[in-house]
């Protein structure tokens, strides 16, 4: 899906609303993977990619490509509204783990489901301590596959210092498991 | 006169790279490339991150939320996303009125008792 689509597709948009469908189509699995791994359950996870897409709805005429694509757009839409929940609610999400996950796993390797439920828990736990941009990091590059560039437009920082943060970022997180005992291998 | 310790330093400083290392660490062995080290810890926060869906129904309620929004905005309105009544809201609210209640009561209880000192 190209960036010069998404393009056509905005301006269009912008004098025939009901193109917005489209638009929400294209983004909304990506927009709602990123906030569920940054909040950790589903009920604030659909609130705030409700209020993403509504925010860039009554956003969309002053948005203007400036070298930043559209996708990049919405997840910083998504990535500050993550922000003031945090802000907000200044505390750790109540269901860190919905079983999405576990599930997949289950039809696999049904015997290392319960080890690796632990050791999933462990990862998530340590993963939310990390500061948020930090989190969104990782979030964005393994959740959404997205490049250290592309990562770098939402974040509003240069390649080279995600690509350092990204590495500092593994280092902490390491450091943190290995205070718990834990260490990957 | 030399000590044990200066023949031990000698000794490491004519030994390969390789030994001097591990006699560096003489329990850990060599230490693997820093790449190496977080290559696992790369490949379990992949599968600790992985892709998740918007549930269906939440995914067709949104869409028609907009369209809905939308249309209002075409006919002149602006809709935007309700803003629920914040949880911190509430309880500061209610820890306030708790607070004037009790408040209340010990002057009461004191006026009281000032009344049957007298």
């Amino acid at each position: 899906m190209g960036d010069q689509e998404d393009q056509e597709l905005i301006e269009f948009a912008k004098d025939n609303p009901d193109l917005f469908g489209e638009l929400y189509e294209r983004y909304v699995d990506r927009i709602y993977n990123y906030i569920y791994h940054r909040v950790g359950n589903v009920h604030d996870a659909e609130d705030l990619t409700s209020r993403t897409f509504f925010r860039a709805l009554s956003h969309l005429q002053h948005y203007e490509d400036k070298g930043v694509p559209f996708s990049a757009w919405l997840y910083r839409i998504a990535h500050n509204l993550v922000a003031n929940w945090h802000r907000d609610r200044k505390r750790r999400p109540v269901v860190a783990l919905d079983d999405v996950i576990i599930r997949g796993l289950l039809e696999e390797h049904p015997e290392a489901v319960t080890q690796t439920q632990d050791n999933v828990r462990y990862l998530r736990e340590a993963i939310r301590k990390l500061d948020p941009d930090r989190q969104s990091l990782l979030v964005l590059k393994f959740s959404e596959g997205l490049s250290n560039a592309e990562i770098g437009n939402i974040l509003g920082r240069s390649e080279g210092a995600i690509k350092s943060l990204y590495h500092r970022t593994l280092l902490a997180l390491r450091n943190e498991l290995l205070k718990k005992g834990l260490d990957i291998e | 006169m030399k000590t044990q310790g200066d023949a031990r330093q000698a000794s490491r400083r004519h030994a390969p790279l390789g030994e001097r290392l591990r006699l560096r660490r003489p329990h850990w062995g060599l230490r693997p490339r820093p790449k190496a080290i977080l290559l696992p810890l790369e490949h379990a926060v992949e599968s600790a991150l992985r892709p998740v869906e918007p549930p269906a129904q939440f995914r067709a309620r949104l869409r028609n939320d907009l369209a809905f929004a939308l249309q209002r905005r075409v006919g002149g309105l602006v809709v935007e996303y309700p803003r629920p009544i914040r949880e911190s809201v509430i309880l500061g609210v209610a820890a306030g009125a708790l607070a004037m209640l009790i408040a209340t009561l010990v002057l009461v209880f004191r006026s009281r008792l000032a009344g049957v000192g007298r």
